[in-house]
């Protein structure tokens, strides 16, 4: 071994390791080079120095309120986790969960109820609105005289005549006049309708009956009537849509 | 289930993290006495060896989420956190941290009082390593305390600095050539390290 080989290898190791070297080609060169032995005895010296120096600070340590800092600053910024271990539940607890479950479905079912009632309630209503509707029309149908000739009309798409028209329809009084609706709802219109001698020609839903109505007085044309040659005159009441409402036959 | 005791470090800051005061109340008490050695040569003040180990892990508790244990193992990571807060600690009072005199004095109280020759030479060798240290260049002295002192291997070292291992291993042998050379030239050397910056002949 040569000084500069002697030189990398104690380079290589720690101060400390160097003190409990056993390396026999080191020793040797240790042994052969008095220089060397000077530098290695050198370094010797220095790690004890430092290994003084080590042992002096051994057992130094921050002091407590150093500790106590850093856990306030831990708590503060480090959410904490809950005491408790995740286990089975208290019973406490369990009650109150099942309470909340409890209510919950009381909750539910009243909804339920609620709501199906609604529903019902709705769908009587509205049965009951079709069956007075129809039974209405049943009636009125059987107890008005020009039933038959009605029924021809009906199929007739209805125009209204303007007073200059002049044609064999002739329009006698107004040629068409605004009729003030009682307030109430369709089968009461009906119903009043009827009272005064008209013959409903179709049953009236809330949506179409809502409008304005016209009378229209005017002449039945032959083909809708019996075939008889006298001219039949008729009011008719017309809604919004163009639809007829109800029809009177005019007793001439 | 290990106790807290048994756990590693890494361990420790995850149970921490996880919001267990007690995990890093031992973690603290586990790495506290490095972090603060490693500052008290670094630095040679005490105060500043005290804020320095409050401030890494304050950091500790607040970004302990951060760590990779892939990079470095956690004591050389707070060793390199300790040793951006001694830099930073330092600059604040360098002044006061170079006075010799502090730094005589806080090693005399460092020293047993011997009367005997032996003991009074040693108590000088003692001084006059610690005032070669603290004199150092910063990185020559960072791994003189983290080699020598705080007896990490030259890889945990290299993982506290951020640098290769070859590095470290040419720092710290250009470290100890100027540390004893610094011992020769000081005036209360003993004699047994008068020739200590000899140089081999080859």
């Amino acid at each position: 071994m040569i000084c500069r080989e002697f030189a990398k290898k104690v380079e290589e190791s720690s101060l400390s390791e160097l003190g409990q070297t056993g390396d026999a080609q080191l020793l040797a060169h240790e042994r052969e080079c008095a220089a060397c032995a000077e530098w290695l005895q050198q370094r010797h010296v220095l790690a004890g120095a430092l290994q003084s120096l080590r042992s002096s600070v051994a057992g130094a340590e921050a002091p407590l309120v150093v500790e106590q800092n850093v856990l306030r600053a831990f708590r503060q910024s480090v959410p904490s986790v809950p005491a408790a271990e995740p286990g089975p539940l208290s019973p406490l607890f369990a009650f109150r969960l099942g309470r909340v479950f409890e209510f919950g479905a009381y909750a539910a079912a009243a909804a339920a109820l609620a709501v199906s009632l609604g529903l019902g309630v709705w769908y009587l209503e509205h049965r009951q609105k079709a069956d007075s509707s129809s039974a209405g029309h049943k009636a009125a149908a059987q107890s008005s005289p020009a039933n038959s000739q009605t029924e021809k009309i009906a199929q007739v798409p209805v125009q209204a005549q303007s007073p200059s028209a002049s044609d064999s329809r002739r329009v006698v009084g107004p040629a068409s006049a605004r009729l003030e609706r009682p307030s109430g709802s369709v089968p009461v219109l009906v119903e009043a309708q009827q009272a005064q001698g008209y013959t409903p020609m179709m049953l009236c839903d809330p949506l179409s009956c809502t409008g304005d109505e016209q009378l229209v007085r005017m002449q039945l044309p032959a083909t809708a009537t019996d075939g008889s040659q006298d001219a039949q005159m008729a009011d008719v009441i017309i809604g919004d849509d163009g639809l007829v409402r109800a029809i009177r036959i005019v007793q001439q | 289930m290990a106790t807290l005791t048994e756990q590693t470090d890494e361990q420790l800051l995850a149970l921490a993290m996880d919001g267990h005061e007690d995990a890093f109340t031992a973690l603290y008490r586990r790495r506290q006495g490095p972090v603060y050695r490693f500052a008290l040569h670094m630095s040679g003040s005490p105060q500043i060896a005290e804020e320095v180990t409050q401030d890494v892990f304050v950091f500790l508790a607040q970004r302990g989420r951060g760590f990779d244990a892939s990079r470095a193992p956690l004591g050389a990571y707070l060793f390199g956190v300790a040793r951006n807060y001694v830099r930073r600690a330092m600059e604040r009072s360098f002044s006061e941290t170079l006075n010799t005199v502090a730094a005589e004095d806080h090693t005399d109280s460092l020293v047993s009082p011997e009367d005997t020759v032996e003991g009074i030479a040693r108590g000088q060798l003692f001084v006059a390593v610690r005032k070669a240290v603290l004199s150092l260049p910063e990185h020559y002295r960072e791994v003189v305390v983290l080699c020598d002192l705080q007896e990490l291997s030259y890889a945990e070292a290299a993982a506290a600095i951020g640098c290769a291992i070859g590095t470290i291993r040419s720092r710290l042998h250009r470290a100890h050539g100027m540390l004893a050379k610094k011992l020769q030239n000081s005036a209360a050397v003993a004699p047994d390290i008068s020739g200590l910056a000899a140089r081999c002949p080859s």
